[in-house]
């Protein structure tokens, strides 16, 4: 009798040490709604014919609802805010366990960093990563020198303090949750024209490191293995500057790989931008309108380029994709 | 063993662990102004700017603004309502470190000027005082960029 009165006192100090972890969490569902993203994957139906990688630069800007619209191309953007590159390839590997797409486009804004940049950006690609042995290696990978291991496996111990920060997103996303993306792509309404950058820094170092290049090997290598083309691209953002010793780097690699890499900020005048109005921050990111001309642009590409099927005609695929369009379309007239 | 106890508390005391504790930051002394990192940013202070820029963060809240002057431009952020200044960029070799280094001079200079006591990552020398960060980047042995930042910023 005595044994089962500790064992119920033990399950009764877990279950209220879960129930305040849920408490004090981030929803992402208000506010930094970009932690949600990586996790909304988990319940999207897997038939991606292409799957994006990258920063910013990806959810910003591509809308796979434009690929699917323009040329029936299924696609998911796994982008995170400064998603880094041995994120990126941690986020193949475990994409690749639930599908294989035809043609992975990885941005590569990311190579620019050769390590963990920020613990809250971190949290925003990790958090919300289904445990897996590739959640392991990228908190690993990832962690700054401040960081520990056991944060990411008992969020208790980073967000305890938040209890007295707590909102009523806590509360109303206790147990549920909304839709943040659509199939990964974020939409952004506001516009704000391009004025002035600051001063273009100095770069000591042209060449990208050791490290970058090891993980875009791996994620090469990885796509070889799995007969999956690698396709290189660097939005058309205009800050933070893409040097032109990058630029040449990333020719280089491609050229030595044989992998098609398009840079759209070269021909952004060809895909019909205007930085005074399709822009949300001055020439950092595009708005939805300005997303909208890159991804139609992007469906031409990929349509033309690569063995891909037009997907509308696939009946199933076309009940799914008619569905979400709706819903696309009520958001982006709201 | 009490006696080994006494001395090896005896050299921790007296070396403080050999770590100096120091509160000394770097600053800017230029135009009979001094600048300091982390100092609130007023106009009053610094005059009209020539060229104002604003970065949004990505994801997060939060303005970076940039103000740019004849020789230097100062890069701030905002904490507690307050516009704090986060970076001086050096613009071109008509300004100099208060000890007095510029764009244009070598390496040799730097170290007369601030020692050898540098970390170099990514072939950027970082000097550091408490959280205020000197970094200095050279080609050929030539200094190109001087900037002063606020650590972590």
């Amino acid at each position: 009798m005595q044994k089962f009165k500790i064992l119920g006192i033990i399950l009764l100090f877990i279950t209220l040490l879960l129930v305040f972890q849920r408490l004090v969490e981030p929803k992402y569902m208000r506010s930094l709604v970009e932690g949600a993203m990586i996790g909304e994957y988990y319940d999207e139906a897997k038939n991606h014919e292409v799957i994006f990688l990258g920063d910013c630069e990806v959810y910003a800007n591509i809308s796979p609802m434009v690929l699917y619209e323009e040329a029936g191309i299924t696609s998911y953007v796994r982008g995170t805010s400064q998603q880094l590159i041995w994120q990126s390839y941690y986020l193949l590997k475990e994409t690749l366990k639930y599908e294989i797409p035809k043609v992975v486009v990885f941005n590569v804004n990311s190579l620019r960093y050769d390590k963990p940049v920020s613990e809250a950006y971190n949290r925003l690609t990790l958090d919300k990563m289904k445990w897996s042995k590739e959640k392991i290696d990228a908190i690993q990978a990832s962690m700054t020198p401040e960081e520990n291991f056991l944060s990411y496996v008992f969020p208790i111990l980073r967000y305890h303090s938040r209890i007295t920060e707590l909102t009523a997103e806590d509360w109303q996303y206790f147990t549920s949750k909304r839709q943040i993306t659509y199939n990964g792509f974020l939409i952004n309404k506001k516009v704000k024209a391009v004025t002035t950058f600051p001063s273009k820094r100095k770069l000591a170092k042209s060449e990208f490191s050791d490290n970058v290049y090891h993980y875009l090997d791996l994620i090469r290598e990885l796509c070889a293995e799995n007969n999956i083309t690698l396709v290189l691209m660097k939005a058309p953002s205009l800050y933070p500057y893409w040097y032109q010793e990058y630029e040449e780097n990333v020719l280089n690699y491609a050229q030595k790989y044989h992998l098609d890499y398009y840079n759209f900020q070269k021909v952004s005048t060809e895909i019909g931008l205007d930085y005074n109005t399709d822009t949300y921050d001055g020439g950092l990111h595009l708005n939805l309108n300005g997303a909208t001309k890159l991804s139609k642009y992007m469906a031409n590409i990929l349509k033309t380029n690569y063995d891909l099927q037009d997907l509308r005609l696939d009946t199933k695929i076309k009940a799914i994709y008619d569905e979400k369009l709706n819903k696309y379309k009520e958001e982006i007239n709201k | 063993m009490k006696k080994l106890g006494i001395i090896i508390l005896s050299i921790i005391l007296l070396t403080g662990c050999g770590k100096e504790v120091t509160n000394e930051v770097f600053s800017l002394n230029y135009n009979n102004l001094k600048i300091n990192l982390n100092e609130e940013f007023t106009r009053t202070k610094f005059g009209d700017e020539l060229e104002y820029s604003e970065t949004e963060n990505c994801a997060f809240e939060g303005i970076g603004k940039t103000y740019k002057y004849d020789h230097y431009e100062i890069a701030t952020y905002t904490e507690d309502n307050q516009e704090k200044i986060m970076s001086i960029y050096f613009l071109d070799s008509d300004i100099k470190t208060s000890e007095g280094l510029t764009i244009g001079d070598d390496i040799t200079k730097m170290e007369e000027l601030y020692g050898q006591d540098y970390k170099l990552e990514n072939d950027v020398y970082i000097y550091e005082k408490s959280n205020t960060q000197l970094k200095i980047i050279a080609q050929n042995g030539t200094i190109i960029s001087i900037e002063y930042v606020l650590e972590e910023k």
